[in-house]
């Protein structure tokens, strides 16, 4: 269990010690305690990349596609949940199995598409992407949630007159808050994570991620160990905080994310 | 919803068996799921369909090849060997539903300071894929990390130049995907566990079973629908979802060692342009992903899992 532990930390550990030494110091001790600590190198991130920029692009796709996504997954994954209606089972199936396709495949038409209409580069381009994606996830698990509510509630509410539309927003909604809770904190960290869609529709500089300006820091500053490190530290930090922020509602939540290799 | 009122009138009175009274009763339903079916309509629909045009097409986008760039693919000695990197990569399989099993089941156990190991364990997942591979592509260096820890503990002989290796990459990339993806497998198994008769532990103890016995006689076995499940998400993960560590660890290097199908695709799509053979095989792939899929799902259900 140590052993588990101690592998588990160690690169973790790594990256952040060595996120606060100076080059020599690095170079003198790579696994020791930082010597002199220095911020000097979140300094340098901040000044030689453009990691604000990229962390509002990353900002603002997240934020839209996560909440586009979930205004549109809830209410089908009601209809799964409780109004059974003919093929509901088969389109299931077919929108869970759609989680399993490899991104790569349906980015070459997408891309196609979006540089036709010139679309490419922009946010709308990756957002109607990153929905696409996040939709059968949201889908999958509020279905399975929504399954779970207590019926007497609902079937009171029906029985008093509610319409559809009233009844999923005073509700439905409020009862399933820790699970839709949790499922924002999902989407919200793979958007946050996520390389490749952004690497696709993101090309310049002005519009690009934080994770795609990470894979091109990290060719800049291929020999600069502690420097990287800053700017993957840096990185992280706003994972770190959602993740706090979403602890709570977590562990029936989580069993349906972090499944992809994001 | 009054049945007999509104554009309907009349023919939407109960009794009136059209075909269209009968779907009617399901409008709300429909209505509800169709915004989600539009965004999956443009995601995944319409990709579909243009990729098999491209796939006909040479180059995708010049005059019609039939099925030519299925049959170069098919004789690309790459394309074999990117299918093979995927099927290896499924090692990581049984260590990582053994790890799981017997990390969730010690930590059922609420020995001394589980708590604060479950936290640990989680921390690996957090991070995005591509920090982590950044990090790890320092930690493999000939000079990093690992190998000073290897030669400190006298295991010197051991140290490699672990992505720069033919010999190693596929194997150090692999060991990435271990690290971090072991806390889901945890956490699933764990939920699982906890719902396990205690009364069944107990008759195994009273019959004088041991801590390995117990694991493999009893937990196991009551853990065997959610281990198929996540065999089938790792499976999915290793086929569809390993791009990113590939490409910021070795980028399919040295030589092509951790060469995988996403690679294959992405680098004939946005690199040679070769948009007829990058869709031809994503054609393929994404037939037998999604078919395998649709049948474990259905199997699944059938084994009730959810």
């Amino acid at each position: 269990m140590l052993v588990l532990c101690a592998v588990a930390l160690l690169p973790i550990y790594f990256m952040v010690i060595s996120a606060f030494k100076t080059d020599v110091g690095y170079a003198q001790s790579p696994l020791g305690l930082p010597h002199p600590i220095t911020l000097e190198n979140f300094l340098r991130v901040f000044r030689q990349s453009s990691i604000l920029r990229g962390g509002a692009n990353s900002v603002v796709l997240t934020i839209s596609s996560v909440g586009i996504a979930l205004l549109v997954s809830t209410p089908a994954a009601y209809a799964f949940a409780r109004m059974p209606f003919p093929g509901a089972d088969l389109l299931f199936r077919l929108i869970a199995a759609l989680m399993a396709v490899p991104v790569i495949s349906v980015l070459i038409p997408l891309f196609v598409f979006m540089v036709n209409v010139h679309l490419i580069n922009t946010y709308p381009a990756a957002i109607l992407v990153y929905v696409g994606f996040l939709i059968p996830y949201k889908i999958f698990f509020l279905t399975a949630f929504f399954r779970q509510l207590p019926s007497p509630i609902i079937e009171a509410a029906i029985l008093d007159g509610c319409n559809t539309p009233t009844l999923l927003r005073r509700v439905v909604v409020p009862l399933a808050k820790p699970a839709l809770i949790a499922m924002a904190v999902i989407s919200i960290i793979w958007v946050w994570n996520e390389l490749l869609i952004a690497l696709v529709f993101l090309q310049t500089d002005a519009s690009r991620t934080l994770m795609v300006g990470l894979t091109v820091f990290q060719d800049e500053f291929r020999i600069d160990v502690p420097v990287t490190m800053a700017g993957l530290v840096l990185a992280v930090v706003p994972i770190v905080l959602v993740y706090m922020a979403g602890i709570r509602y977590f562990v029936s939540g989580f069993l349906g994310g972090a499944v992809h290799g994001e | 919803m009054s049945d007999s009122s509104g554009a309907w009138g009349e023919l939407a009175r109960p009794g009136v068996r059209t075909q269209v009274g009968r779907l009617r009763r399901f409008r709300t339903a429909y209505l509800l799921v169709l915004p989600a079916c539009c965004f999956l309509a443009f995601t995944y629909a319409y990709p579909v369909t243009q990729l098999i045009v491209f796939s006909l097409h040479q180059r995708g986008r010049g005059e019609w090849v039939g099925l030519a760039n299925y049959r170069l693919l098919l004789l690309d000695p790459l394309f074999r060997v990117s299918l093979l990197h995927n099927v290896l990569l499924l090692g990581v399989v049984p260590i990582l539903v053994c790890l799981s099993v017997i990390v969730a089941a010690l930590l059922h156990e609420q020995f001394r300071g589980w708590k604060v190991y479950r936290i640990v364990v989680f921390l690996p997942i957090m991070l995005p894929v591509v920090v982590a591979g950044i990090a790890f592509g320092f930690i493999y260096e000939v000079h990093g990390p690992l190998n000073i820890t290897l030669q400190a503990l006298g295991l010197g002989r051991f140290a490699q130049n672990w992505l720069g290796d033919a010999r190693f990459a596929l194997s150090a990339v692999a060991g990435v995907v271990v690290w971090r993806q072991l806390g889901f497998g945890i956490v699933l198994i764990l939920a699982r566990i906890v719902q396990i008769p205690l009364e069944l532990y107990d008759s195994a103890g009273i019959d004088g079973a041991g801590w390995w016995q117990t694991l493999r006689l009893v937990t196991v076995p009551q853990l065997s629908t959610i281990i198929a499940f996540y065999v089938g998400v790792i499976v999915i993960e290793l086929f569809s979802w390993v791009f990113n560590y590939v490409y910021v660890l070795t980028k399919g290097g040295p030589g092509f060692s951790t060469y995988v199908s996403e690679l294959f695709i992405y680098d004939r799509a946005f690199g040679y342009d070769q948009m007829g053979i990058a869709s031809a095989f994503s054609v393929m792939v994404l037939v037998g992903v999604v078919t395998s899929m649709f049948f474990y799902f259905t199997w699944l259900r059938g084994r009730d899992v959810f």
